[in-house]
């Protein structure tokens, strides 16, 4: 008779740590903007280090996200039916965290060194940019993901006709 | 709030461009056949090889137990390939992945 498989297994560890990067980096860099955008108003001054916060645990679980990613590939690439779009799902996770990485070191520049007005200017619009960038890879790549796990079932146990395996 | 407003429309300009034009990569499938090509990347412990064919594609090619790696008239181990070595693939389509058949090493 069939095993029921472990819950435990190498694949199930990157939709166990997907979650934490796609709910800290989207609410971190939406509060950024509401910081920006809200900038005089100071019952808002708290959202800046709240923001801070959340995108670098964002940060830090999209690594980890993109390392379980890593040894899930492994495990599931030879069953699909595509692994084209595994690939592109891997291709631009790695963009996303690297976009991001980069957005919350300049972000915390300003704590390091000492920079210009002007050039603050600049450095919030490039963060901008980037964390909004950041949040249209992040939904490509969760749509993809999320294509690899309901149309090719990457990484699903399927259970036999009898569901003998339950009993 | 006027300039923070001024900012995030820039922002918001920039990171489109950005994400329109950078939002592409992985790999290319072809019909089942023949072609060769050059290894562009090799991963040992995925059996893994990507392959750039002369008309600019890529093939990621995850060998299975029944691919033929041969250099000559002789078998191969997987560890004799290298980026930049100039292959001949046989792959067969299934859906859009593509099992290789047979490799053979040219140089």
């Amino acid at each position: 008779m069939e095993q029921l498989p472990s819950m435990w297994r190498t694949e199930l560890l990157h939709p166990l740590s997907v979650h934490f990067p796609l709910a800290l980096l989207f609410t971190g860099s939406l509060l950024f903007l509401f910081v920006v955008i809200l900038r005089k108003n100071r019952t808002a001054a708290f959202l800046r280090p709240a923001s801070r916060l959340l995108l670098w645990l964002g940060v830090v679980t999209a690594w980890i996200a993109v390392y379980t990613g890593n040894q899930a590939d492994s495990e599931v690439t030879r069953s699909l039916c595509d692994p084209t779009v595994l690939e592109l799902h891997e291709v631009l996770a790695y963009r996303m965290a690297y976009i991001f990485s980069a957005a919350v070191v300049l972000e915390s520049l300003p704590f390091l060194v000492k920079i210009k007005a002007k050039l603050t200017t600049a450095l919030t619009v490039i963060i901008c940019a980037l964390l909004i960038a950041g949040c249209g890879y992040l939904t490509y790549v969760g749509h993809l993901g999320a294509s690899l796990v309901y149309q090719q079932a990457a990484g699903v146990y399927q259970p036999s006709d009898n569901c003998k395996e339950f009993e | 709030m006027k300039k923070g407003l001024h900012q995030f429309v820039y922002a918001m300009l920039a990171a489109s461009a950005f994400f329109i034009t950078a939002c592409s990569g992985g790999t290319d499938v072809v019909e089942s056949g023949t072609y060769e090509g050059t290894i562009s990347n090799v991963e040992p412990e995925e059996t893994e090889i990507y392959v750039e064919t002369s008309d600019g594609k890529t093939l990621e090619l995850y060998f299975t137990d029944q691919t033929q790696l041969v250099r000559g008239d002789s078998t191969a181990p997987f560890s004799d390939l290298v980026v930049d070595q100039r292959v001949r693939v046989t792959v067969e389509k299934e859906g859009k992945r593509l099992d290789p058949v047979k490799v053979e090493i040219l140089e």
